[in-house]
């Protein structure tokens, strides 16, 4: 029986996290949810932009990071629109302009009035790595032989016009899971050209962003689900992460009750060694 | 022509290094004593766990990570896959390589011949045991666990640059029973490593390895260089700290250039 | 010659990248640094060819001989082939809907699948691995049960404290970890680049020491 405290089947704790999970997003209690430093200060950053100045998106994920990272893009964008910001992105990560596509397709229908080509470009994808993020400072257009993501001649697009690189953003913000991400674009850009950079991340890559955070070469953070969900009430439209956080609440509530348990379970039976 | 901006300390903070490299590289050349280095748990437990194999009978499996060839953690793999690899051949377990990318398959098939030959037992390696799975990252990460679940290696290590995929690795090998020794310096990943493995390699441990196990002159002169380094880099954050912490940011500007 | 040739090679290339990284000022040093960065470009694509070579070799010498589990190594090649001529002579850009419909509904749900089984293997790490077995092992599990607490909602239900300590496990300890094993890891991958540049490491070379 002790045993069995302190090893329970792998097998029970994924059905219980899963059902755990599932419960919370189906039916959410709404949890309340605090804007934490990092978050706000991407906001202020955002927020005392002038009106029609242009920042860079570097969608930098794919599939795997769109719980985390875009309900966090989402946020962004809405509040960038609400300060008639206008987008430029693109990304080194395969799925780069579909991610920047399923962003900008949530948000406009709230803004009727922004326009693609105008309002924002999509870059999409291109490869090369860093190689390409280094060509894109000074030529966007060379860099992404001239078309956008969608296949239309970037110099068609009036945007384009007044971005011919990232030298010409005002801020960055990359939304990133793991390499090439947040190190590459400080390296790269940030560092020798002086654009303010903010980072948006999974989980995961957290604790590994804090020191950029500390020390000033990141101005700030949206970090894991939490900041989106922190983004999503300071722009007043709760959404998925919102929804996300009371699941993750309890999942982490379930696996702190199972290691409490295991903890049990090895005290138990370490006792019972002894007395035997 | 000038230092791009930004880029002016690290220029010279680099070159310092360099040198320093190169001076120490050829006093171990011309045999001039090198200090001992730490114990590396990861490393000297190598043994033990491709022993562990041979007395269960089953297989070592060796990733080295999912990094490119331009990644340094994975040409630092290399070396440690070619020390685990004469270590089988001379043994004779079997040992899986499982690689990510194309270009790196033919680089680790060659670094496995090469320890079965330098062994004496070029009849003894199968080059079926050393796999290409997939370029794509979570199609690696199932074929990977596929092949752990099937084959059930007693040893696992896991050494490279490893993303997303490490915890799942790490907790596939343990349910099969593996011992694991796992090595990365993609900061993300050691809590999970260091949670679910049973030896972890951290950081500049997995750069440190090829000097360590081969106890080459040259190469431990390297350790001395990076452990110079960093002994000014301890001095240059004191300093900072200090000099910051009196209102005076003259040396942290100095730094930025 | 063998080794000697593309040593020379990487040394070369190596410092001129190093060069025009870090110089600026004459148009050369752009002008250079922009050719080399198309040349890594081109140089990445043709190392795709040495390994769809290599594949082809291999699996093609499994299905003659008719290996064990041969019938996959048709499978392999039918796909790496298929997916090739699909790209090359159907597709022909990376905007066409059967390469997007490709990756988004087939490529993309996989990815998120297999990412998502992490959460699985994040509890059952969790539960096997913080146990109070020693002091070392016990301030990780009550820093794992702050920073789990701390980053959701809940821990701030619970005492607003808790969030408090997580931030200062995150800003603090955690940073200052970070930081070294940064530090020591870049020392290392300098010193591993300067060993390849030289020549001293050569493991990359595939065991032809």
């Amino acid at each position: 029986m002790l045993s069995k405290i302190g090893n329970v089947d792998r097998r029970i704790i994924y059905v219980l996290l899963c059902a755990v999970i599932a419960i919370a997003l189906i039916k959410p209690v709404g949890l309340a949810i605090k804007v934490s430093a990092e978050t706000k200060k991407v906001y202020d950053a955002i927020d005392r932009l002038p009106p029609g100045s242009i920042v860079w998106l570097g969608f930098e994920f794919d599939a795997g990071g769109i719980p985390e990272l875009m309900p966090a893009a989402r946020a962004i964008i809405r509040h960038g629109f609400q300060k008639d910001i206008r987008f430029v992105c693109g990304g080194m990560w395969t799925m780069a302009g579909d991610m920047a596509t399923m962003a900008f397709d949530a948000v406009k229908k709230d803004f009727p009035d922004k326009q693609y080509g105008v309002d924002w470009v999509n870059i999409g994808y291109r490869p090369g790595n860093t190689i390409w993020l280094d060509q894109m400072i000074k030529d966007a257009a060379a860099a992404s032989a001239g078309v956008d993501s969608y296949g239309n001649p970037l110099a068609d697009l009036p945007l384009m016009q007044e971005f011919t690189g990232i030298k010409d953003a005002k801020m960055m913000i990359i939304f990133v899971t793991g390499t090439p991400g947040t190190p590459e674009y400080i390296k790269t850009v940030s560092t020798p050209y002086g654009i303010p950079l903010a980072v948006s991340t999974i989980s995961v890559e957290v604790p590994g962003t804090m020191p950029y955070i500390n020390s000033g070469q990141v101005l700030g953070g949206v970090l894991g689900m939490k900041g989106a969900a922190e983004y999503e009430v300071l722009v007043n439209k709760p959404g998925s992460a919102v929804a996300g956080m009371d699941a993750q609440s309890f999942a982490h509530a379930l696996i702190i009750l199972f290691i409490i348990l295991g903890n049990i379970g090895y005290i138990l039976e370490k006792k019972n060694s002894v007395a035997k | 022509m000038k230092i791009v901006s930004g880029y002016v300390a690290a220029f010279w903070l680099e070159l310092v290094f360099l040198v320093t490299l190169l001076v120490v590289i050829a006093r171990a050349r011309k045999g001039l004593k090198i200090p001992e280095v730490y114990k590396v748990a990861g490393l000297d437990h190598l043994d033990e766990a491709i022993g562990r194999a041979t007395e269960m009978g089953r297989p070592v499996h060796f990733s080295p990570g999912i990094g490119y060839l331009d990644n340094a953690q994975t040409l630092a793999a290399f070396a440690i896959l070619s020390y685990a690899a004469k270590a089988c051949a001379r043994y004779d377990t079997p040992i899986i390589v499982t690689n990510r990318y194309s270009v790196i398959y033919p680089i680790t098939e060659g670094i496995v011949r090469q320890a079965y030959l330098e062994v004496g037992k070029p009849e003894s390696f199968v080059p079926d045991n050393v796999r290409f799975i997939a370029e794509d990252q979570f199609a690696y990460a199932s074929g990977v666990t596929g092949i752990m679940n099937r084959e059930r290696p007693a040893a696992n290590l896991l050494i490279g640059a490893f993303w997303a995929e490490s915890l799942i690795f790490a907790e596939v090998g343990n349910s099969v029973g593996s011992i694991q020794i796992s090595g990365t310096a993609n900061t993300a990943q050691i809590p999970f490593f260091v949670a679910a493995c049973d030896y972890c390699l951290i950081g500049e441990e997995l750069f440190a390895a090829s000097a360590y196990l081969s106890k080459d002159p040259v190469l431990m002169g390297n350790l001395i260089a990076e452990d110079w380094g960093k002994m000014v880099m301890i001095a240059f954050i004191l300093i900072g700290a200090i000099l910051q912490t009196f209102g005076n940011s003259s040396f942290t500007k100095l730094l930025a250039k | 010659m063998k080794k000697e040739l593309p040593i020379a090679l990487g040394l070369v290339a190596g410092l001129i990248w190093i060069i025009t990284t870090y110089f600026t000022g004459p148009r050369w040093v752009e002008t250079v640094h922009q050719e080399l960065s198309k040349w890594y470009q081109l140089a990445g694509a043709y190392m795709v060819m040495v390994g769809v070579v290599n594949l082809t070799r291999v699996h093609g010498h499994r299905i003659t001989q008719k290996k064990k589990d041969w019938m996959y190594s048709i499978v392999a090649l039918v796909c790496m082939f298929g997916i090739m001529i699909f790209g090359i002579f159907i597709a022909k850009d990376s905007n066409n809907p059967g390469w997007k419909t490709f990756y988004s509904q087939i490529i993309a749900p996989m990815n998120a699948t297999v990412y998502s089984t992490l959460v699985f293997y994040i509890a059952s790490a969790a539960y096997r691995a913080f146990r109070i077995r020693n002091s070392q092992a016990t301030i990780l599990l009550v820093s794992a049960l702050i920073m789990m607490l701390g980053r959701v909602p809940l821990g701030a239900m619970i005492s607003p404290v808790i969030p408090q300590l997580a931030d200062w496990i995150l800003n603090v300890p955690n940073v200052a970890g970070m930081r070294g094993i940064q530090i020591g890891a870049a020392f290392g991958g300098i010193a591993t680049a300067l060993r390849v540049l030289v020549g001293i490491e050569r493991g990359y070379m595939g065991g032809t020491e």
